[in-house]
């Protein structure tokens, strides 16, 4: 009968049972703030690169948003490229093209909620010379 | 005699079990999160010259002297890294295909960016080790046919 109520051994599928779900909550955790990470370095390459394409002589501001688009759609998905803005600007006092991405934060995998994950480029346009 | 004494030395370890598991699932995290930031930093680097080479490259066949070029394409790589937040230093190469007709029409450039990135760079942490993963660039253009007529 004692060792029946015993209250430190009759705990111990319990206590592995809470423990584990805190460690699995950690190393979701983990993954997950792994993930925002990658997306906001994707999102930030993307913007980087239609704002690159935009600045050549021969492109338009829209060639550059077309690209920013595609790449975020290839990497990620297409609920982060929903808005993407290119416009020009002054960039170190000489003009330029600035590109601005607002994409949801990751709710669960690439699946989001809401969110606010905003990145932006910057470069200015080619010069002759 | 054998399971008794089996049995007192487990009743004496029952309670920690669990502390145990906590502690060491935790402590087991850090090498992971350490490696996951290691493994951020890498793929930004990567990122970073993938970038800076492209955008050098472009630059340095669009110049219209050797000494510009050089010069502008420095100024995009550094832009270039500093924009994705890579501040460990760089060097680039400038590779002329044929190497005697430098930004002669038709002629090609390849540059190739690299630099360094530091094993436990986390950067709240002033910490630094000897350890660092190279990490490179490469992009080709070919001048334009066109070059040099107005």
């Amino acid at each position: 009968m004692s060792r029946r109520f015993d209250s430190r051994r009759g705990n111990a599928p319990a206590e592995f049972v809470l423990v584990g779900a805190l460690l699995v909550a950690l190393a979701l955790a983990v993954i997950h703030a792994a993930l925002v990470i990658h997306v906001r370095h994707i999102l930030h390459a993307s913007a980087w690169e239609g704002a690159r394409y935009a600045s050549y002589y021969g492109t338009t501001l829209g060639d550059g948003q077309a690209l920013t688009i595609r790449l975020i759609n290839e990497a990620l998905s297409e609920s982060y490229s929903l808005d993407v803005s290119v416009t020009e600007a002054s960039v170190a006092g000489a003009p330029g093209v600035h590109v601005h991405v607002r994409a949801p934060v990751p709710t669960l995998g690439l699946w989001a909620l809401g969110g606010d994950l905003s990145v932006e480029a910057a470069l200015p346009l080619e010069q002759p010379g | 005699m054998w399971r008794q004494r089996c049995h007192s030395s487990n009743r004496a370890n029952s309670g920690r079990a669990s502390l145990e598991f906590l502690v060491a699932g935790i402590v087991l995290f850090v090498p992971v999160m350490w490696a996951s930031v290691v493994l951020f930093e890498i793929q930004k680097a990567s990122m970073a010259t993938d970038a800076a080479a492209r955008h050098a490259v472009r630059v340095f066949t669009q110049s219209t002297s050797l000494d510009s070029a050089g010069r502008r394409a420095e100024r995009a790589v550094s832009r270039t890294l500093g924009d994705f937040g890579v501040a460990t230093p760089h060097q680039i190469t400038v590779e002329c295909q044929p190497r005697s007709l430098c930004l002669s029409p038709t002629s090609w450039a390849v540059v190739t960016v690299r630099t360094d990135v530091p094993l436990l760079g986390i950067p709240a942490l002033p910490l630094s080790t000897p350890w660092a993963v190279p990490v490179d660039g490469t992009a080709a253009a070919q001048v334009s046919m066109y070059r040099g007529i107005p």
